[in-house]
């Protein structure tokens, strides 16, 4: 049997198949996307997640919502090597770069935001070693590597633009005994 | 008034179900020209292209063996996609940029319209192993053209536009297919209008009408710059609601088909100046891409350019 007719209209069998499997797909991407109140959403979410995480459709579509972040932030990796020396890698900053490079420099920005976010904190000390790895030449190995995020507030419209000292927070820090491979 | 069917004395449900069958079958399966689902492969093969291009650089840091994150780790991050066909290849840099390579041929084809099918899946497949093996880079555009390529997957998008159509040697006249992959990506664009614009009434900023004064100060999202506007509370606060009247204009207004080619219109100019002012990837160009959706072949799109003077 053909499932499709010569005028480009599936057949009945398919057209069912295909409405049930439409209509599971619409509620699922739906359920994801739309803020639900909880308790509601926290029970009906595990009904559809699996599914979309699968045919790659999971997406919450919040995007600056509920509100945009109201401070800067960056990444940095303060290196410490075997002779006491130390040197800072910063993950991305874009904003130093001119504008026309800057869009090339998206994904390690997008890297560097996900890191800073906790229910990414589980990434931290790959991005550790990444950086160690990195930084070891030769016999300069480094011994440690601390991650820090750096915030500064943006202050709300109309108030006075006083430049707010930027507050520093160690993340997570990767000690590399010697002899360990990075 | 006539009862059609005998569930129900007044007759009112089984009418109701019968036109609602009517409607369902019509917007999902009444067969239509292949131009639009044509354009929106062609554009998202495109897209997907740039997509390897971007990647291609730091291919090893971002997704290999020794790079910023581990396969192990990976798995365990949240929102991950879990199609992952490069954690089925062997470790090595080769396989890593073999993989690639085929990525960006099935996003070639995909574009020009070769095997049609199956580099629509390939694309889908490859674009959901990079996005899965390194869910750091995710960005709200990467998941929209992960989702154009799985419904255009579905499609029969090659049946105009393509190579596929041009090397056939006994094509018919341009065949009409179902719309239903096309209704999904319409679908899927107007739901993230509605949910982007419900997650914001949820935001005090948002309702306060000051968000856009402190996402236009995250300075490293920012390209050009975009003096006075935002500088102003009363402008901040015009442009802050002004932000969700056209995200709510467009999630719904794009049905309404004497609104569609303004809101259109209005949408493209609404992304470009997002994509002026700001860094946010592929997002934008991603969004206009899915626009392409809601052009109708016939009035807004041509169809049968591949014209043999034969229609079955």
């Amino acid at each position: 049997m053909n499932a499709i007719s010569k005028n480009g209209s599936p057949s009945p069998w398919l057209k069912a198949l295909l409405s049930g499997w439409l209509a599971w797909h619409l509620m699922a991407i739906a359920l994801a996307a739309i803020p639900l109140p909880e308790p509601a959403r926290a029970r009906l979410l595990p009904l559809v997640k699996p599914y979309l995480l699968w045919t790659g459709c999971w997406e919450l579509w919040d995007m600056f919502a509920p509100n945009p972040p109201d401070w800067n932030t960056r990444l940095e990796a303060v290196v410490t090597f075997q002779d006491g020396s130390q040197s800072t890698f910063d993950f991305a900053r874009p904003e130093l770069l001119p504008p026309a490079r800057r869009f090339l420099e998206q994904l390690q920005r997008q890297w560097k935001d996900r890191l800073l976010r906790p229910e990414y904190a589980a990434a931290l000390p790959d991005a550790a070693q990444y950086v160690a790895r990195l930084h070891a030449a030769g016999s300069r190995r480094p011994v440690r590597v601390r991650l820090r995020r750096i915030s500064v507030s943006i202050p709300p419209p109309e108030a006075a633009a006083v430049p707010e000292k930027p507050r520093a927070e160690d993340l997570y820090t990767l000690e590399l005994p010697a002899g360990e491979a990075l | 008034m006539t009862s059609t069917g005998s569930t129900d004395a007044s007759g009112l449900a089984p009418r109701w179900h019968a036109r609602f069958a009517r409607a369902w079958d019509r917007f999902f399966f009444a067969p239509e020209p292949p131009a639009t689902l044509a354009a929106c492969r062609v554009l998202t093969g495109l897209l997907a292209f740039a997509y390897g291009l971007l990647i291609r650089p730091d291919l090893e840091r971002w997704f290999g063996a020794r790079g910023v994150l581990s396969l192990a780790v990976a798995g365990q991050l949240p929102a991950a996609p879990r199609l992952d066909l490069l954690a089925l290849l062997p470790p090595g840099g080769a396989w890593l940029a073999g993989f690639h390579a085929l990525f960006l041929l099935a996003a070639a084809a995909m574009t020009t319209g070769l095997a049609t099918r199956l580099s629509c899946w390939a694309v889908f497949l490859g674009l959901a192993s990079f996005h899965s093996r390194n869910p750091l880079l995710l960005s709200r555009g990467d998941s929209l053209l992960r989702m154009l390529a799985l419904y255009l997957a579905f499609s029969r998008a090659g049946e105009t536009f393509s190579l596929d159509r041009l090397l056939s040697a006994q094509a018919p006249a341009e065949p009409l297919v179902a719309p239903w992959p096309r209704r999904l990506i319409q679908l899927q664009l107007s739901l993230m209008y509605v949910a982007t614009v419900m997650w914001k009434l949820g935001g005090d900023l948002w309702v306060g009408g000051t968000a856009l004064h402190y996402s236009a100060r995250l300075v490293d999202l920012q390209r050009f710059p975009v003096p006075y506007l935002f500088d102003h509370l009363w402008s901040v606060q015009l442009f802050t609601w002004g932000t969700l009247v056209p995200e709510l204009a467009l999630g719904v207004g794009l049905w309404v088909r004497c609104l569609r080619r303004p809101l259109l219109l209005a949408g493209a100019l609404f992304h470009l100046a997002i994509e002026y002012s700001m860094n946010l990837f592929l997002f934008q160009w991603v969004v206009l891409a899915a626009y392409v959706a809601f052009l109708d072949p016939g009035p807004d799109l041509p169809t049968e350019v591949y014209s043999t003077g034969r229609r079955d």
